[in-house]
């Protein structure tokens, strides 16, 4: 009865096939496959250029797999924070890009030494662990290393190192799921772009899972993006059942703005503070410090709470009642500083509006308490631990 | 083969011809979290995306079903439209990240988001453990002349979820 059933199923999806092959008509269970090289090495514009497909391409006619490698860029996921998931002062100053995805899961490291691989597909067709068998085994047959796909989705090298990340983005009648490969990525930039200065974050923000990873060159030393990129697109091909002579490569640029009518809209969306850090999911900073203020010792604590990269509010508190009281009036002055700042003024999470905000809280308390030795020297120690609790900034 | 075999099962398990004890239970549960009877006895309807609303007064309240949810695995962070937001009939409203995929939710109806459930900032598997109660997404004022027709009704929708092919 089963084998019966079988045959029959076979015997129908055999005369689909011939049906399709016989009339030229495309439908749903044969799209036709092409492979797109991006000739751009900005992480910005080759998102923009994945999320106008994902937007605007007929992927259950033709579904693509877009691959490029890009500059120096900290990529972090829909719901993150990139405060949290990378040392951010640390990217500014070697000039490394941070970007957010429209997709899931944690944060990676890129840089030349990558190969980004985007599988954007109609979204019943939408299969990660297929995708990633696909790159495993193109690789595998080309070259002898110990590849394998874990349980968490990740491509694993030799058992135990990830060479692979993997996030996807899933909307009504279409998907894409992306996934790094590490080629020849610099180790060193990437455990210091990726390792967090922030301390003392409450968040229930996506949390990054760190893993060991290796660089697939130090196995393959003849392994260069043209070559690889080669391998998995023609193996890509070959997995198309499509009628269509239309599978193919093609080197494109994502600019194109003739053949991708607004991909410079979807760009500047991208590359604006407003979507990198202003989606930040809300989240709360506390932290203590302990010194000595007029010959006493004596806690402080700073709360810090933020929503969509802005500061919402800013709490100070000295825990020892003797310089409290003597210090009633210092406090409280503190205290309605920052309040009346916040309703003043909007603090954005950037050095600028940080560094702002703490030069008139100097200014001042020094005005207002410039007879009082004692009470600058709080002062100064207070503004330096609040400042210190932007570090990540 | 194993995968497509326990994925059948849980579609029979909550297509299962049992209509009386389910009702038993939605009842149970509707006293049991103080919620209106009125709002117990409104239609549920669904999009074929999987996401389901309450339309009582012009107000409606929405989901996703538990068919979706299952699908998607462990939810671990709710993106909620903002208040105030106008949206049109399929307009991505929000998005639900569970393993390493973020999923965009559509707005079955148009309306203006009057409310968010702030629950799930906190307990975004809320959405898991109750889809159809606790873990509802956001509510909107339905705007005026909206046609439900489109959507389906509980009998329909299970009928649909049959007719799913994986």
């Amino acid at each position: 009865m089963h084998v019966k059933k079988t045959l029959q199923q076979v015997a129908k999806s055999v005369l689909k096939l011939c049906i399709a092959r016989c009339s030229g008509i495309s439908t749903d269970l044969l799209p036709r496959r092409t492979v797109l090289i991006s000739q751009s090495k900005s992480i910005y514009e080759n998102l923009a250029l994945e999320e106008w497909l994902y937007e605007n391409a007929n992927l259950a006619e033709t579904e693509y797999l877009l691959m490029w490698r890009n500059h120096p860029a900290v990529v972090f996921g829909r719901h993150q924070n990139p405060w949290l998931e990378a040392n951010i002062p640390f990217t500014r100053d070697r000039e490394i890009d941070t970007a957010r995805r429209a997709s899931g899961g944690g944060t990676v490291y890129h840089d030349e030494g990558n190969l980004n691989l985007s599988f954007l597909m109609s979204r019943p067709r939408y299969n990660r662990r297929a995708n990633l068998d696909l790159i495993v085994e193109a690789l595998v047959r080309k070259w002898d290393i110990d590849l394998a796909v874990n349980q968490r989705n990740d491509i694993m090298l030799e058992r135990f190192y990830k060479v692979s990340g993997t996030a996807a983005r899933l909307g009504r009648s279409q998907s894409f799921h992306h996934c790094t490969l590490l080629m020849s990525v610099d180790q060193g930039m990437l455990l210091k772009s990726l390792d967090s200065p922030m301390l003392g974050v409450e968040s229930k923000a996506t949390k990054s899972v760190p893993s060991s990873v290796m660089n697939l060159k130090d196995k393959v030393p003849e392994l260069t993006f043209e070559l690889l990129s080669e391998v998995i697109g023609q193996h890509f091909l070959s997995g198309s059942h499509s009628p269509h002579n239309a599978d193919k490569f093609e080197f494109i640029h994502p600019l194109d703005n003739i053949k991708y009518p607004g991909v410079d809209k979807i760009l500047a969306r991208l590359l604006s503070w407003q979507w990198i850090y202003g989606k930040t999911p809300a989240f709360t900073i506390h932290r203590k410090f302990v010194g000595v203020a007029f010959h006493e010792l004596c806690t402080l604590e700073v709360v810090i709470k933020a929503e969509q990269g802005k500061l919402t509010s800013l709490t100070v508190a000295l825990q020892n009642d003797i310089v409290k009281n003597k210090l009633d009036s210092f406090v409280q002055s503190t205290l309605s500083f920052y309040t009346n700042y916040f309703l003043r003024e909007e603090v954005l999470l950037t050095p600028q509006s940080i560094s702002d905000m703490q030069q008139k809280y100097s200014k001042i308390v020094s005005e207002t308490f410039s007879n009082s030795p004692e009470a600058i020297q709080l002062a100064k120690w207070l503004s330096d631990s609040v400042t210190s609790c932007f570090n990540f900034v | 083969m194993a995968a497509s075999a326990i994925r059948k099962f849980s579609l029979t398990l909550f297509t299962s011809k049992v209509p009386f004890s389910s009702k038993v239970i939605a009842s149970f549960q509707c006293q049991k979290r103080a919620f209106s009877f009125s709002k117990c006895l409104a239609d549920r309807l669904y999009t074929d995306k999987h996401e389901w609303i309450v339309i009582v007064n012009g107000k409606g309240t929405v989901g996703i079903s538990n068919y979706a949810q299952e699908q998607l695995g462990e939810i671990v962070y709710v993106e909620t439209p903002a208040l105030g937001t106008t949206l049109n009939p399929q307009d991505v409203s929000g998005c639900l990240e569970s393993v390493k995929a973020a999923s965009e939710v559509y707005s079955p109806v148009g309306g203006t988001v009057t409310e968010v459930n702030s629950k799930l900032a906190s307990e975004p598997a809320l959405v898991n453990s109750s889809p159809l109660l606790e873990g509802w997404l956001y509510k909107l004022d339905v705007a005026p002349g909206t046609n439900t027709k489109e959507l389906m009704n509980e009998e329909a929708y299970k009928a649909f979820l049959e007719t799913i092919v994986h």
